[in-house]
């Protein structure tokens, strides 16, 4: 009872616990999520923030450069002069409205410079498409050419291309006059302003936990780095912006540590959720706990009375037994012509064994209730132990003017508990003393096969009511009171003989009849032989 | 032949003392356990009865002591406690028998006559059977036939027919009935020795009211006419 009761109480605990468990690890997984979604989007906001100022400083260098473009002439020691002027400008190049590149040019006297700028841009020379803008570009007809259009005045654009140490810049602008003039932009200037753009070198005063953030190049090579945090190499970047043109090719990777991603974001709300989770458990468990000791409190209890009534029963036989006993040995010191004296001790002697009886009830129905009933068959005939219980209970139903009459044999050796069947036989005799009134005669029936042996045991009494026969085999059930006026009992007498019939591998079953009660026993009688 | 009764309860013990003794044994009675075993070793009784709950040591430990030494002596053990488990710990000690109070007389008297029969049996006794008038009296077996009728005896019963056949016509009055088959210490009571006599009638003569084996010599005694 106790390992059951553990059981359930265990499940009732751990199944919610578990439901809530899962819910809860699903909670904040999902919860982890979010605070992750979150964290990469301020993250990405952050790089946004840093994307948004080099668009601006793009725009401020592509007005200096135009600045630097407006060329008041072509020629060459002017261009030559305004390369050296601006930081930002490596090379020069002007293109004739025809499409002709008349600076430099290949038939003049160049300097080394120029020649390596025209070195590194020759494939371009070849088609002045890369100097059209888009609005130019989508109203050229591809069939003659881009240099047979009149370029639109004050465009301009980038080009870029790889060569040599990476990225290289070219800005161009159409000029009023249908001159092309571009300039190779000095990368290494570009670069700098750019990082210039870029934070400081630390995450001092950032609400955003330490990190690495780093400037990718095409080849994903890093131009730039920042932040103390060493992220593993093989850690993709927490969020990547790539930068704006001419620098498409370049992008910002925010490199972010894992346990960042919850920091001051998901972390209280999964504190929050298995706080929850940890009382609700505990609440579960407190309750389990007060079930479970206050079963046990009523289980002992239960057992405490059990025992008590167990004490009493054993306490009570040695007084019976003393009573009995001194009645026997009295009976035997009578004289034989005292017959009123030898009833009186008659009598004694069959209240005892009543009250034997009674105790022996209580015993075996404590016994029961802690599964601890059993029988042991012995070699032995049923017909003998009938007698024995019929005489002893002759003084009773002699005095009460009910005749008993046994019919049938069953007098096989059989396998038989003779202390089950004389207690199954003495509490429906008793029942027959006690409740059988107006009852005249007793008639025992008995029947042997090979495996089993038949009693019906009726007598001619008031019977029992139709509406209480299905209840008299339940525990502490007494018929009406107007059959049990005056008369004592425990209503655990059937009870027991049932189960004692049950233990003996047979069954005892009310048998309604017009008259009377009757009651059908059967047992589990196997030859003692076989 | 001795018995000893081991039990605390007075009265108890008083009454199985007094179920014994009208049986034909002399009875050696202990209070408790420990008094028991000194009993025991003091007078070497052929048969022992054994209260389990005894104060200072209880019936199973003196039922395991006694067996340390004594391998053949039967012990039948009387006691309140009716568990299946009871029983089977207490012939696991090692007794012969296990009774449960409440017990009727004849019970008991039953139980102790068979585990004398056993123990006459297992010693060899030398008790020779004798007959008296149609029955033929078997002292070890408590038992006398009549053709393929047994009656059940007491050892008191065996003594009174044996005494009667030995003396075979003779008168044999109430004193030396007394001394030889109560034992000299008993307190007569002329009542006691009529009253088992018309019991022992009912058993062994075919009529008792007209007796052929044991007959009455009016102020005189009882005699064997053989």
């Amino acid at each position: 009872m106790k390992k059951r009761l553990i059981l359930i109480l265990g499940l009732i605990v751990l199944l919610p616990m578990s439901v809530l468990i899962g819910f809860g690890i699903m909670l904040a997984q999902q919860e982890k999520e979010r605070a992750q979604a979150r964290y990469e989007r301020v993250l990405a906001g952050r790089l946004s923030d840093i994307n948004g100022g080099i668009v601006r400083l793009i725009e401020s260098r592509e007005r200096e450069l135009l600045r630097a473009l407006a060329l008041p002439t072509f020629e060459p020691e002017q261009i030559r002069s305004r390369v050296r002027e601006s930081r930002l400008l490596r090379q020069l190049f002007v293109i004739a409205p025809d499409g002709t590149l008349i600076h430099p040019r290949e038939d003049a006297i160049l300097t080394g410079e120029e020649r390596a700028f025209l070195g590194r841009t020759a494939s371009l020379w070849e088609s002045g498409e890369s100097f059209w803008s888009p609005e130019e570009v989508a109203t050229a007809n591809p069939k003659i050419g881009l240099k047979r259009n009149a370029p639109l005045s004050n465009s301009y654009g980038w080009h870029t291309w790889f060569w040599g140490e990476g990225l290289r810049l070219i800005f161009w602008t159409h000029l009023p006059s249908g001159h092309i003039v571009g300039a190779e932009v000095e990368r290494a200037a570009m670069l700098a302003d750019i990082i210039g753009q870029l934070p400081a070198d630390d995450f001092t005063g950032s609400p955003l936990p330490e990190g690495r953030i780093t400037l990718m190049d095409a080849q994903n090579h890093p131009l730039y780095l920042w932040g103390s945090y060493v992220p593993d190499k093989s850690v993709n970047p927490t969020v990547t912006q790539q930068l704006p043109a001419p620098f498409s090719a370049w992008s910002l990777h925010y490199f972010a540590p894992l346990e960042g991603m919850t920091h001051g974001l998901g972390r209280s709300a999964i504190f929050n959720i298995s706080s929850g989770l940890a009382a609700l458990a505990l609440c579960l468990a407190t309750l389990a706990i007060y079930f479970y000791r206050e079963s046990s409190r009523d289980m002992h209890e239960a057992a405490r009375r059990v025992t008590f009534v167990n004490q009493v029963s054993h306490e009570l036989k040695t007084p019976l037994t003393n009573i009995r006993m001194y009645a026997e040995l009295l009976e035997k010191r009578i004289p034989e012509n005292d017959s009123r004296t030898h009833n009186y001790v008659e009598i004694l002697v069959s209240e005892t064994q009543r009250l034997s009886r009674l105790i022996t009830n209580v015993l075996t129905f404590a016994s029961h209730r802690r599964g601890k009933l059993k029988h042991h068959p012995q070699p032995a005939r049923v017909d003998v132990v009938v007698a024995s219980v019929i005489a002893s209970f002759s003084p009773a139903l002699e005095s009460m003017g009910i005749s008993v009459s046994v019919e049938g044999c069953a007098d096989r050796h059989v396998l038989l508990d003779v202390d089950v069947l004389e207690q199954i036989l003495g509490n429906l005799i008793n029942n027959v003393e006690k409740y059988a009134r107006g009852a005249t005669t007793l008639c025992i029936k008995q029947h042997q096969s090979v495996d089993t042996t038949t009693m019906t045991l009726s007598d001619n009494g008031i019977g029992i009511p139709a509406t209480q026969r299905k209840t008299i085999f339940h525990p502490f059930v007494r018929l009406s009171n107007k059959l049990t006026d005056g008369v004592s009992g425990t209503g655990i007498g059937l009870t027991i003989a049932r189960q004692l019939a049950t233990l003996h591998g047979g069954t005892l079953e009310f048998v309604p009849t017009e008259a009377g009660a009757t009651f059908e026993l059967t047992l589990n009688t196997p030859e003692a032989n076989a | 032949m001795k018995i000893l009764v081991a039990e605390d309860d007075q009265l108890t013990r008083q009454g199985l003392i007094d179920i014994f003794e009208d049986e034909g044994y002399e009875t050696i009675a202990a209070a408790n356990g420990k008094e028991a075993l000194a009993r025991f070793v003091e007078y070497e009784p052929d048969v022992v009865c054994l209260d389990i709950m005894m104060p200072d040591i209880s019936g199973y430990d003196v039922c395991r002591e006694i067996r340390r030494t004594h391998e053949a002596v039967p012990i039948l053990f009387i006691s309140a406690k009716s568990e299946e488990i009871d029983k089977v710990l207490g012939l696991e000690m090692g007794a012969d028998d296990y009774i449960v109070k409440p017990f009727g007389v004849k019970e008991v008297v039953a139980r102790i006559r068979a585990l004398t029969r056993r123990q006459a049996h297992t010693q060899k006794s030398t008790d020779k059977r004798f007959t008296i008038g149609d029955l033929e009296v078997i002292p070890d077996e408590l038992r006398a036939h009549r053709g393929k009728t047994v009656i059940e005896l007491s050892l008191r019963d065996v003594s009174i027919l044996r005494l009667l056949a030995e003396n075979k016509g003779k008168v044999l009055d109430r004193d030396t009935l007394f001394d030889v088959c109560w034992g000299l210490n008993y307190m007569p009571n002329s009542r006691t020795l009529d009253q088992h006599i018309s019991q022992l009638r009912k058993r062994i003569e075919n009529d008792p009211k007209h007796p052929a084996i044991i007959t009455t010599v009016h102020n005189a005694g009882y005699r064997y006419e053989g």
